[in-house]
């Protein structure tokens, strides 16, 4: 991998984006483009930098992280959407792949998993959080 | 003492009655018995003197007839005095006009001589044959009375020598025109008058008695040829005081007899009329004996009336009238008894009696009610219209309605209202028609019953504001758990993780195991939050928070769910009802888990009928009766709200909850929720 992949990380926790910066910055290949910490923000950011990946949170203010999926869809249509959240609910998995997102990770096991999971999605493949059986898909 | 009551009646209240009948009746009997015993004893009295009156005037009648015959004697005497024979002192064809006179009237004549009373001519001795010598000395005194007066005399009773008989003798003097003088008298026997008494005496036990001046009896309406020259007469009829009179004296036999005197004037005899005075008492006795043994009769008959009524009546007296017609007394007792006001009101509206409870109630003064329209207790502004009370009469009077309980106002006289309730019965008697009315003051039981309904409608609110500070806690939990625990959990697992990147492959190995005991806590934390309150209802909504739910359920029990939502705007409804919704499915589910063995199949849907949102839960499990008070019923309420929760959480929202269950047939809930704000349950 000659060049590096572009990231930018969505979350309105500050401590969980300091702990993803941490952890992503240990991997040679990502680099984080920017961070945001609300939707509306995260969609100017991600619309500007047209990152390759874009790992969003679900709950955030302003602009929930389906609806921005839906919205990046339209508007950059080219960054992969990687979703952490703390919902296991499968309501919330179906409803982010029918946005469009590619990747569907829960915060617990974000440290053990995320950059697995952000490499499947980054080469094109589709990434569920194995704790979510995918039956009802 | 037994045997008096028995006679009297039964008891002292047998008694009672029995006496005040008796006494009742012997105290009008007793007087008008009296009175008409007065009235029978004047009455025959008034007979009596009739009697009296009647002795009396035939007195008087028979002494005016001895007069007569006295005054026809002398008018006789008269005549034959200024005879042409005895002027012309022929006296031998004078003895012949004498004897043929006599034979005519049934008399002797005697013609004596003046001086010496030596008897010229007498009428029974034929002429030619030798005269009594002698001059009876009565004889002489009665010659010498009338020279002397020149008038006639009448001698008392004496006994004819010649004619051998008794006789009274009237004679007159004669003196010729030779200057003769002589004396002319007629001896009229004493029978004469006794035939004309006899004739006279209207009932044989009267007794009329003719006394001469000496009281010797001249005649006698009886015994007389006994009696006659005989002095029988009373001493106490006065010798010249009085002309008539009468005297209370018995006759010969000593037979009481009243006698009624007359002394005749011209010849100063005395006539007496006796009747007996059995004979005068006998129409009071009569009377009397009749009227006592009618009244005496009557009497026993009115007292054995009023023994036998006044006992029948001691048998059948109830106090206060209960076994008989009350008084008038007894009646007001037991109207005003009443345990509630009670008003009788006529067919025109008006009161006609009113129970002091009444007037009471209403504030008014005894008896200030009576004739009065009965729209006077009403307010005024329910006086038209249905409210009317007046029509509320009339209608329970035409429709015979006994009218159920009616919840009205009353209006005190002081313009004040409280609330009623009315019974009515109507009354048909013969002096019209009525309906009686029962007026209850519910004033304390409608504010009571407003303070419990007061009180429910606070406590049904306070049980949803329970509940919804429950959920509002729950919620708050959630997001507390999500929004910082679960993000500083997951912040230091990141940590963890770069931090055992750093490490060799046996620290890397313990702290991977120790962050994998994160993240279970991680896990557990969030199951927490989900049950505490699913994220899904808020960030995606309900519908799909229950399609997940159920889907989740199904996969979790292996049970085929299948869920249909028919009303799209379900996320517009209240929070409160959306949770309510959201809670009932859950434990709707968990309950078929739990107790539905054998269910293959559960269909939640979801739909919308006018206002009313429905929620109907289906299973196809083992069933179990529905009846609230089976234990299966009861075990559904272990480890959730249970149906009663259920019911109850709906109930305070406005909904209605039903379940139908049988045996082998499954069961299916039905909720029912008003998507306005209106209660399904007033």
């Amino acid at each position: 991998m000659t060049q590096k992949a572009r990231i930018i990380l969505c979350d309105d926790h500050p401590i969980v984006l300091a702990g993803l910066r941490n952890l992503i910055a240990s991997e040679t290949n990502f680099e984080i483009v920017g961070t945001a910490s609300n939707g509306i923000a995260a969609l100017k950011l991600i619309c500007e930098l047209r990152p390759d990946l874009a790992i969003i949170d679900i709950s955030m203010p302003e602009l929930n992280g389906i609806a921005l999926a839906r919205r990046l869809s339209n508007e950059a249509p080219s960054v992969k959407i990687m979703v952490l959240t703390l919902h296991e609910d499968r309501a919330f998995l179906k409803q982010a792949l029918d946005a469009g997102v590619r990747g569907y990770l829960l915060k617990r096991s974000a440290a053990e998993n995320l950059i697995q999971a952000a490499r499947s999605v980054l080469t094109g493949g589709l990434y569920v959080d194995p704790a979510i059986v995918i039956w009802s898909l | 003492m037994n045997i008096t009551r028995r006679l009297l009646g039964t008891g002292n209240r047998g008694f009672s009655v029995r006496a005040y009948m008796v006494g009742l009746a012997g105290a009008i009997l007793i007087p008008a018995l009296l009175l008409g015993a007065w009235l029978t004893l004047r009455s025959a009295g008034s007979e009596r003197e009739l009697l009296e009156r009647n002795s009396e005037n035939k007195a008087g009648q028979v002494a005016a007839d001895i007069e007569h015959e006295i005054a026809t004697a002398k008018a006789t005497l008269v005549a034959l005095a200024s005879s042409r024979y005895l002027q012309n002192e022929d006296f031998r064809g004078f003895h012949e006009q004498l004897v043929d006179v006599a034979n005519r009237v049934g008399a002797q004549f005697v013609l004596r001589a003046a001086p010496d009373g030596q008897q010229v001519i007498n009428s029974i001795i034929p002429w030619g044959q030798p005269l009594r010598p002698d001059a009876p000395s009565h004889s002489m005194d009665a010659l010498k009375e009338a020279i002397r007066t020149g008038t006639a005399t009448i001698s008392n009773v004496f006994f004819g020598q010649t004619s051998q008989r008794f006789v009274v003798s009237v004679g007159i003097p004669v003196t010729l025109r030779n200057g003769a003088a002589y004396y002319l008298s007629v001896a009229i026997p004493v029978d004469t008058f006794a035939a004309s008494l006899q004739t006279a005496t209207p009932q044989d036990q009267w007794i009329i008695t003719l006394f001469d001046r000496d009281d010797s009896i001249i005649a006698r309406s009886e015994a007389q040829h006994d009696l006659v020259g005989s002095k029988l007469r009373n001493p106490n009829i006065p010798e010249r005081a009085s002309q008539d009179g009468f005297l209370i004296g018995t006759n010969r036999f000593g037979i009481a007899y009243r006698w009624a005197w007359r002394r005749s004037e011209s010849t100063g005899w005395i006539v007496t009329v006796g009747v007996p005075l059995s004979v005068l008492e006998a129409p009071a006795q009569r009377a009397l004996t009749t009227y006592t043994a009618a009244a005496g009769s009557l009497f026993i008959l009115a007292m054995t009336f009023a023994f036998v009524v006044g006992g029948r009546l001691s048998q059948s007296v109830g106090e206060m009238g209960i076994d008989r017609k009350p008084t008038r007394d007894e009646f007001r007792v037991l109207f005003e008894s009443a345990p509630n006001g009670v008003l009788v009101v006529d067919d025109d509206g008006l009161m006609v009696l009113a129970s002091q409870k009444i007037e009471r109630q209403f504030g008014y003064l005894p008896d200030e009610l009576i004739g009065h329209s009965v729209e006077m207790l009403v307010p005024e502004r329910l006086r038209e219209g249905h409210s009317s009370l007046g029509r509320v009469f009339r209608i329970s009077l035409e429709s015979g309605d006994r009218g159920a309980d009616r919840e009205l106002f009353g209006r005190r006289k002081d313009g004040s209202e409280f609330p009623i309730e009315i019974s009515l019965n109507p009354i048909t008697t013969g002096n019209g028609n009525f309906v009686m009315a029962i007026i209850i003051d519910i004033s304390s039981r409608v504010l009571s019953e407003q303070r419990l309904s007061a009180a429910l409608t606070e406590r049904d609110d306070l049980r949803r504001r329970f509940m919804q500070a429950q959920e509002d806690e729950r919620l708050r939990l959630a997001h507390e758990l999500h929004d910082q625990t679960a993000q500083i959990l997951t912040a230091a697992l990141l940590e963890l993780k770069v931090h055992e990147l750093q490490l060799t492959d046996d620290g890397r190995n313990r702290a991977r195991m120790r962050r994998i005991r994160l993240e279970q806590m991680g896990k557990t934390l969030h199951r927490i939050a989900w049950e505490l309150r699913p994220a899904s209802i808020d960030e995606l909504g309900l519908t799909s928070a229950l399609g997940n739910y159920i889907a989740e359920w199904s996969h979790q029990y292996a049970i085929e769910a299948d869920f249909h939502c028919g009303y799209s705007r379900l996320d517009s409804i209240s929070d409160e009802k959306r949770t309510a919704i959201y809670r009932i499915v859950q434990e709707a589910l968990t309950n078929i888990a739990k107790h539905a063995t054998g269910a293959t199949s559960v269909s939640v849907v979801i739909d919308c009928s006018g206002s009313i949102l429905r929620l109907t839960i289906e299973d196809n499990g083992a069933g179990f009766d529905a009846t609230p008070a089976t234990p299966a019923a009861g075990e559904r309420r272990e480890g959730g709200l249970g149906l009663a929760g259920m019911r109850e959480r709906l109930t305070l929202i406005g909904g209605e909850f039903e379940i139908e269950s049988s045996g082998g047939a499954g069961t299916t809930i039905y909720a029912r929720l008003p998507l306005d704000s209106e209660r399904l349950i007033a």
